[in-house]
């Protein structure tokens, strides 16, 4: 676009004349516009309690956007005069681009940690005045904490230092627990060749599934969902070391010399072995390279978790090449002198644990209700929402039964698409959700309940909880004399008409409880059937008249949502007497003003 | 002691020109000068003009809005021999250039034409010949530049600038005789209509005095100037006279070298001024002050002696002013002062916290609690 700005704003203007009055920070000159990175730029001394790695003075360059006091606002080290190491809450600070005076690591001034804030919690201000100095005053409080290695604090929550790597786009998943941490703290092999996997053949993603020793031999195996496949599509090597690999104060080695060095002082020898089994390697190919340690979830507490944090190696010998014979030995003497020389980058790989305790942090169900083999029974609009969610929250085994094809009328209210029209739903919905969960693993069952298969029949009795998301009696008649073989957490999800009302049911006994459910909710629908025979019901298309049950998808998720809630509480209490639960949108005036219960 | 070189950063750039006031100041003497050459009775005897005055040495103030257009000194140097032409000729040769390119919108004044263009004045001031090294001098790029000493870098009055660094002007004088030196001594002669005489005047030597100085200044001097001569028209009117190029006279004669920054620059001149003219004040009386290139002229000439002694004392009250907001420690209430003397174009300080000051606190940390929360975001979440 090449906007270009002659003057700061107003706004910029008086953000920088409060930084007078910090007594702490000196300005060396005044606003100046880098079109480069389009933004305004600063540049400033902080001043602080000289100490440990952190001088009296520092300069600093800090970006603001044109919107200031709105957009971002970054401080960087200047490269004259700035620090030079990095530290914790600090992007890796390398020099980066040589045409820009100030180096990469920018500092986290926003983690409401207590070791930043040394008075009472403030919140970012978005005012002229107050922004800029907010951010030099965070500034001098990230100094001072640096300065006393207090940036990271016992009892805050660990961060791993910044990997640097040149791809972003790529991502290493494993899956570790306390159960794992055990098993790896005991395990004697510390090192061998690891497999990888593309879930979902997303080729951005490689997902760990099993460790092997040395001898190729399998040590450990990793589970997910059906999501991510127990094949090999990519091997690399792991070595597990003592602790995190980091120079102080906090930084990630970022040459395979600095690697070296740190892994020397933990007493790994890399380089033996990755060259042990460096021939397995060489195919042209970059293969991942994994660390593992163990970590905390607070600093100053025990570790508590592995972290495998993965490096891309660059191409190892192979085929013919000018100047070293075409052998191992041939091969390992290139490399050394050529592939990884000490000066050779390091190409880190953001690295998770999609272990569902870590994952479903967001947003999750109890463990209750995630520990549990569900079946739902119907994934029409009510029961594809119920699954849905249940499945992004963490439920790790899902079952679903249903005879219907999917037509592109259901599409209002699906979680379907177009390009699953005129298949079966539950296929779909099942592939759907295994997509929604690395953790979980579906077992579609396409027909009328109760099936028919002997494994179908299996499946189904083998489920703790049974959802019916059917709004048929004919269903709850079938589940009630269905031989479940063990006693069960039954729910019925339901709506009454245009999805006002949300009726669930739920009982714990060994069979479905028909008549008991008939008397408890009988008064809601006789109520409702008075209530809508002044409507028309919608038809669809042209051949044998079949009302459709009108809902807005908003109404049904709105109502499936509470169901949810529900469903998780009702499962914790686990009554012996069966329950009914009924909500009911509220209108004022015909307009709508919330749900509320029409039972408690 | 607090210098707070962004609030006087930004208070000057609310009172000087603007850019666009800056920009039709070049273009309207761009076009004039390229009139002049290309018409056929003025070209021959038109050696060229530059412009002078405050824009050129960067003193110039926004005028307010009931001050009328921003007047623009133009000098166009001829080869009209004095003895030869009289003041009155010499300013009727450029009436039919006038009536040919700016038909209505000129008048003629007592040493000049004064032109009016949609947003500006040119005063153009005819000159008579000069020697041909002064000739020389004018033709050169040192003189016929449209930046402003602030932002012509390095400049210097001599025929090669803007090429390496050459001694400054103070050490050319010593040289010996050169074409560039003897600008030095001559001054240029403009018609003076009503005296009916031909008077000299030294705009060279006052555009390079004023960079000399503001070099010695590392480039605060001309800001002085400016929040001064504001600070007089729009705070202490009255009396009328000393302001303008008189008062920017005192100014340079009084601001001492080597400071280094506005702030100080405007406490010591207003000091300086007060201090070496007591005693005339004392007396009732006031000094006559030489003018750059011109010492026979008396920059105070039209300053009555009353209106002189009234005048110290506004500068002898500015300067008490000045020096309690200059030597205050706390930064704000530093800014408050100046804001009191200067008035609403410096900027205000932010607001502190509650009505009292904290006594015997210096300037804090710089986070105060907030009474209201000014954020957003901390309690409102979409996606994730």
């Amino acid at each position: 676009m090449g906007e270009m700005f002659e003057d700061p704003s107003n706004s910029l203007r008086t953000g920088r004349r409060a930084l007078e009055h910090l007594n702490f920070c000196q300005m060396f000159d005044d606003w100046k516009w880098y079109p480069s990175v389009k933004r305004w730029v600063l540049r400033c001394q902080v001043c602080v309690n000289g100490q440990g790695y952190i001088p009296d003075a520092t300069n600093w360059y800090v970006l603001a956007d044109n919107s200031y006091p709105w957009g971002e606002i970054d401080l960087y080290p200047d490269k004259d005069g700035g620090i030079e190491c990095t530290f914790p809450h600090q992007a890796y600070n390398k020099p980066g681009d040589p045409k820009l005076p100030w180096r990469e690591g920018r500092i986290c001034l926003r983690s409401n940690l207590a070791s930043l804030i040394s008075r009472i919690h403030d919140d970012e201000p978005f005012t002229a005045e107050e922004r800029l100095a907010w951010h030099f005053s965070r500034t001098r409080e990230w100094l001072a904490a640096a300065s006393q290695g207090r940036l990271a604090k016992v009892g805050d929550p660990f961060e791993l230092p910044d990997f640097p790597g040149r791809v972003s786009t790529i991502e290493i998943a494993f899956c570790e627990d306390d159960t794992s941490f055990g098993f790896w703290e005991a395990e004697p092999t510390d090192w061998g060749v690891a497999k990888f996997t593309h879930p979902a053949n997303n080729e951005y993603v490689l997902a760990i599934v099993s460790f092997c020793n040395a001898q190729n031999v399998e040590i450990k195996n990793i589970e997910y969902g059906d999501a991510v496949p127990h094949k090999a599509d990519v091997i690399g090597p792991w070595v597990k070391i003592p602790s995190v690999p980091y120079i102080e104060p906090w930084q990630a080695p970022a040459s395979f010399g600095e690697l070296k060095d740190v892994l020397g002082r933990l007493a790994v020898d890399i380089e033996q072995k990755l060259f042990s089994i460096a021939g397995l390697l060489r195919d042209g190919a970059h293969h991942p390279l994994l660390l593992g340690f163990p970590i905390p979830f607070f600093y100053g507490s025990p570790c508590a978790r592995y972290h495998w944090q993965g490096l891309f190696l660059p191409k190892l010998s192979w085929g013919r090449n000018d100047g070293f014979s075409p052998t191992e030995k041939g091969y390992t003497n290139r490399d050394r002198a050529l592939v990884l020389t000490p000066k050779t980058p390091l190409n880190w790989v953001k690295s998770r644990n999609w272990h569902p305790s870590e994952i479903t942090s967001r947003g999750r169900v109890s463990e209750c209700l995630a520990s549990k083999s569900i079946l739902v029974i119907g994934v029409g609009a009510l029961g594809s929402m119920i699954a849905e969610m249940l499945a992004r929250a963490g439920c790790r085994q899902i079952a679903l039964i249903d005879p219907d094809y999917l037509e592109i009328g259901n599409l209002s209210r699906h979680t379907l698409d177009i390009s699953n029209v005129g298949k079966p739903k539950v296929s779909t919905v099942g592939d759907r959700l295994k997509l929604l969960n690395p953790n979980l693993k579906v077992a579609a069952i396409l027909g009328r309940f109760p099936p028919l298969e002997q494994s179908e029949l299996d499946s189904v009795a083998a489920c703790e909880v049974i959802i019916d998301c059917t709004a048929s009696d004919k269903v709850l008649y079938e589940m009630s004399t269905f031989d479940w073989r063990d006693d069960k957490s039954f729910f019925s999800v339901s709506v009454g008409f245009r999805a006002r009302r949300l009726y669930v049911f739920h009982a714990c006994a060994r069979t479905f409880p028909h008549s008991d459910f008939m008397d408890r909710i009988r008064p809601f629908i006789e109520s409702e059937s008075r209530e809508i025979s002044l409507d028309a019901l919608p038809r669809e298309g042209i051949g044998c008249w079949n009302p459709l049950f009108p809902a807005r998808a908003d109404d049904l998720w709105a109502m499936a949502a509470i169901a949810i809630k529900d469903i998780e509480e009702l499962l914790a209490a686990s009554s012996p007497t069966s329950v009914l639960r009924v909500h009911e949108q509220e209108y004022e005036n015909q307009k709508f003003i919330g749900i509320r219960s029409a039972t408690q | 002691m607090a210098i707070i070189p962004t609030y006087f950063s930004d208070y000057l750039s609310g009172i000087r020109l603007t850019s666009a006031q800056i920009e039709d100041c070049r273009t309207g003497h761009r076009t004039l000068r390229k009139r002049l050459r290309e018409d056929p009775k003025l070209g021959p005897i038109v050696v060229d003009s530059f412009l002078q005055g405050s824009y050129r040495r960067a003193t110039a103030i926004r005028p307010s809005e009931n001050a009328g257009k921003l007047d623009v000194d133009v000098i166009v140097v001829t080869t009209l021999d004095r003895n030869a032409v009289t003041p009155s000729e010499a300013l009727d040769i450029f009436r039919p250039f006038l009536n040919k390119h700016y038909e209505n919108k000129y008048k003629l004044q007592g040493r000049s034409w004064k032109i009016e263009l949609s947003s500006i004045e040119l005063d153009l001031v005819p000159t008579s010949a000069p020697s041909e090294a002064v000739r020389g001098l004018v033709k050169s790029h040192s003189v016929t530049t449209e930046e402003n000493i602030e932002e012509a870098l390095g400049w210097r009055l001599d025929l090669d600038w803007p090429s390496r660094a050459k001694p400054s002007v103070r050490q050319a004088w010593d040289k010996s005789e050169t074409a560039a030196a003897q600008w030095q001594r001559e001054p240029l002669w403009i018609p003076d209509r009503e005296a009916k005489t031909w008077d000299q005047t030294h705009p060279l030597a006052q555009i390079a005095a004023t960079s000399e100085k503001n070099s010695a200044c590392k480039g605060h001097f001309v800001s002085a100037v400016k929040c001064i001569k504001y600070w007089r028209v729009t705070r202490e009117p009255s009396p009328k006279y000393p302001k303008s190029y008189p008062l920017e006279h005192l100014i340079w004669r009084n601001c001492p070298d080597g400071i280094d920054s506005v702030a100080l620059g405007v406490v010591r001149s207003l000091e300086c001024i007060c201090d070496n003219y007591k005693d005339f004040v004392a007396a009732g009386k006031k000094p006559s002050i030489p003018d750059h290139g011109v010492p026979g002229h008396d920059v105070l000439s039209r300053v009555s002696p009353e209106d002189f002694v009234q005048f110290h004392r506004l500068i002898t009250d500015a300067a008490k002013r000045a020096r309690r907001a200059f030597d205050e420690e706390d930064t704000k209430k530093s800014a408050r002062l100046w804001r009191d003397l200067f008035g609403d174009k410096f900027p205000a300080p932010p607001p502190e916290p509650g009505s009292d000051d904290e006594s015997g606190t210096p300037r804090t940390g710089g986070f105060t609690p907030r009474k209201q929360v000014s954020a957003i975001g901390a309690g409102r979440f979409a996606s994730g």
